[in-house]
């Protein structure tokens, strides 16, 4: 048998260039471990020798086995890109979150104290109160923490996004829902104060000023202001928003992940992609990489501490992703010309979206579309003109994979997509918690009940259940999603039936195929059936879709269109062979769960 | 607050508490001086605070410090005449040999420290900088305007030169 040579064995135990040969040979895996504890001897003589002690843990020796895992588990994420999933911990709720950061607050290391008490500040009172109970000073936990350099780009793209906007008479939800579709930013109104945003009306008219300008002009005669934080514009009276001063806790979904501690170590690889990976896949996990990143702040590679504190430190900061979705920049970034004459609100949202070649279509609504509305007859950004025309009539756009949804205002589907934990009063978090743990139980009283309580809890529960979804093992996440479609049908970005599947190539381009159509007042039975034949695919509509619909679009890709025909009425769709059955949610899941 | 948060806010203060001990530990040990690495050290934090506009974020800041560092010892010791002006740089991978226990026995721990202390001032800021400082090798690359190889080669060089003092 040929053995590694001693330069391949240096490069192996020094991370140079790892061997294949050398985990699977016993003599050769002997003097890797004997260079690793040569490597040992070097630090521990320049570190006693060396008046600045650096914080380390004993290296362990069976690095291979670590690599071994690690590749294991990076391999699993690319191959699984959502994410691995956990089975759920039997059936019990996590921990408090706050025995974590109390032992992290009394522990001996100066880095992880200061990580615990970073992370104490948005749990707020109900922190507080347990840190006096533990002997521990209250403050620690009150006060608002810090804005992250997220908040300092978020306020810099509010003082450099200009606007333009004139509205009469409209309440003060629409134009923030205005400023909120121009400058792809969130902005949550605290209502704890009694007032009521949706009902307060106002006129308001700025030419081309800053977002940060506008709002002001808005909200400072009304004795209000703007405050950002954890990646959320706050309109609020006071100098912090009620909901942050109040405490929140996050809402973990799944225990300690087993991929976790060898992608922490992958922090610290050589090669930038690895380590990016690495980052994004601890971000995906949340939670379950809690306990891996903490021991992280421990590693003797002060690039893994660095990185592990980084992703603490955001686990800890509630926020909701701003992110933009590609078709929303695409609208942002084409021209409308402007329209001369006067048109329904279908007939103008429809030539917009042919001008611009940006499918549109409208979910199922209590607007009467075919009311004349005066045209938005000036040119500029057709995401500007879109919102110009929704607003004034409360009716917004989403954007959903590659056609935009036109919906009610004050329909719970949220632009932003979720990156981190959810975050809820603290609570209705532990609450949370429990219910979705009895998801996972064994006994199917228990399944019923949790199931229940969290439909009970209604949408703060929504975006914890989507995560579960993603985290954990299929029937727990059938479950979840079924509990989801309970509280809001009508979640667009839940998986649909053909999301959950396995698809073959055949059967993807049917989903994936690109349709157009325009059809007037027929029932939605046939519209689909049309649709699914004109990518190619049968249809068997197993539930009754009798109501009669218009509907026009161009270019669109037959699953997302899918979602949104059927999402309103709680049916969903799946494919079997080349043919798409379009079933109630419930019939769907149970299905694809087989 | 990351290195870059501290730049971006002025605190210029907290990055020289965060890194100064890191400094000195490497001025120390390219030294040989306590008095002489306290000078450095403070050396190099005025350089490095006089030119932050010169940082690149795209790098890490302790790489960009260290360089600072090693480039200020550097020149310290030529002028001292305790460097060649232009030394040779030998690129060859060196013959290794398979380990033994020679670097692990625990009364060779202070013969080892000096026997770093006596390596060729190139092969002695790589091993600083990867075992005492623990930086990743492409930083220590980036730090002495290396390539990654090159830091490959001088660890190995420096290897075999401490088993061959402590045999």
């Amino acid at each position: 048998m040929t053995h590694a040579s001693p330069v391949e064995l240096h490069d192996h135990a020094y991370g140079f260039r790892p061997s294949a040969h050398v985990p699977d040979c016993a003599e050769c895996r002997r003097h890797a471990e004997t260079i690793s504890a040569e490597r040992s001897a070097i630090r521990d003589a320049l570190l006693g020798g060396n008046a600045v002690p650096l914080r380390r843990s004993p290296a362990p020796l069976a690095g291979l086995a670590a690599a071994v895992l690690l590749l294991a588990a990076l391999a699993w994420i690319l191959f699984h890109p959502a994410g691995p999933k956990e089975s759920f911990p039997a059936a019990q709720a996590p921990n408090d979150p706050l025995d974590r950061l109390i032992a992290e607050l009394k522990g001996p290391s100066k880095e992880r104290r200061a990580a615990a008490e970073a992370a104490l500040k948005p749990f707020g009172e109900a922190a507080a109160a347990r840190l006096e109970k533990e002997g521990l000073d209250p403050a620690l936990a009150r006060g608002v923490p810090a804005p992250g350099p997220e908040d300092a780009a978020l306020r810099q793209k509010l003082k450099s996004q200009r606007v333009t906007i004139d509205m009469q008479n409209v309440s003060m939800t629409a134009i923030l829902n205005h400023l909120q579709a121009v400058c792809g930013v969130r902005i949550e109104v605290d209502r704890s104060g009694g007032r009521d945003p949706d009902k307060e009306m106002i006129s308001f008219k700025v030419a081309d000023i800053v977002a940060d300008g506008a709002l002001r002009l808005m909200l400072g005669p009304r004795q209000l202001k703007y405050v950002i934080q954890g990646g959320i514009v706050f309109v609020t009276e006071g100098e912090i928003p009620s909901i942050l001063a109040r405490g929140r806790a996050p809402v973990r979904i799944a225990g300690a992940s087993p991929a976790a501690p060898p992608l922490v170590v992958a922090l610290g690889s050589e090669g930038i992609a690895a380590r990016e990976a690495a980052e994004s896949s601890l971000r995906r996990l949340g939670f379950a990489a809690e306990g891996a990143l903490w021991d992280g702040l421990d590693s003797p590679d002060a690039e893994v501490r660095g990185r592990a504190g980084t992703l603490l430190r955001e686990l800890y900061l509630p926020r909701l992703s701003n992110s933009v979705s590609p078709l929303e920049a695409r609208l942002r970034a084409a021209r409308y010309p402007g329209k001369g004459t006067e048109g329904s609100i279908r007939s103008q949202v429809e030539e917009l979206s042919a001008v611009t070649g940006i499918p549109l279509v409208f979910a199922t609504l209590k607007t009467d579309l075919s009311r004349e509305i005066f045209p938005v007859n000036w040119p500029g950004s057709a995401l500007d003109a879109l919102s110009h025309l929704l607003a004034p009539e409360n009716l917004k756009v989403v954007f959903l994979d590659r056609i935009g949804v036109i919906t009610e205002g004050d329909a719970p589907i949220d632009r932003t997509r979720w990156d981190g934990p959810a975050w809820l009063p603290y609570e209705e978090a532990r609450a949370v918690e429990r219910h979705l743990a009895d998801l996972a139980s064994p006994d199917p009283e228990r399944r019923k009940n949790g199931a229940a309580e969290l439909v009970r809890l209604g949408p703060p529960a929504l975006e914890p259940l989507l995560q579960a979804s993603r985290l954990l093992d299929p029937a727990v996440a059938a479950r979840a999603l079924d509990t989801a479609a309970r509280i809001d049908s009508w979640r667009v970005d839940v998986p649909s039936g053909s999301d959950l599947q396995t698809l073959t190539p055949a059967q993807q381009r049917i989903v994936d195929g690109s349709v157009s159509l325009r059809i007037d007042s027929v029932p939605l039975t046939d519209i689909i059936a049309a649709l699914v034949k004109t990518s190619g695919g049968r249809s068997d509509i197993r539930a009754p879709l009798d109501r009669k619909t218009s509907l026009k679009v161009t270019d669109a890709p037959l699953g997302p269109l899918l979602k949104a025909l059927t999402r309103p009425y709680g049916l969903d769709s799946y494919m079997v062979g080349d043919t798409v059955v379009v079933d109630t949610a419930a019939n769907v899941r149970a299905a694809v769960a087989k | 607050m990351t290195d870059l948060d501290l730049i971006r806010s002025g605190d210029t203060v907290e990055l020289v508490r965060r890194y100064y001990g890191p400094v000195f530990g490497l001025a120390r040990r390219l030294l040989g001086s306590v008095p002489e690495a306290r000078d450095a050290a403070q050396e190099t934090f005025a350089r490095a605070i006089a030119h932050l506009r010169d940082y690149d974020p795209a790098s890490p800041f302790r790489g960009w410090l260290f360089a600072i560092a090693a480039n200020h010892v550097r020149d310290l010791l030529r002028k001292k005449k305790l460097l060649p002006l232009d030394p040779a740089v030998e690129e060859e991978l060196p013959d290794l040999s398979l380990p033994d226990d020679r670097l692990l026995r625990a009364e060779n721990c202070e013969r080892l420290a000096a026997a770093v202390d006596r390596l060729p001032f190139d092969l002695k800021i790589v091993v600083t900088l990867h075992f005492q400082q623990e930086l990743a090798y492409a930083e220590i690359a980036a730090a002495l305007a290396i390539s990654v190889n090159a830091v490959r080669i001088r660890l190995y060089r420096a290897l075999g030169a401490l088993r061959k003092e402590l045999s």
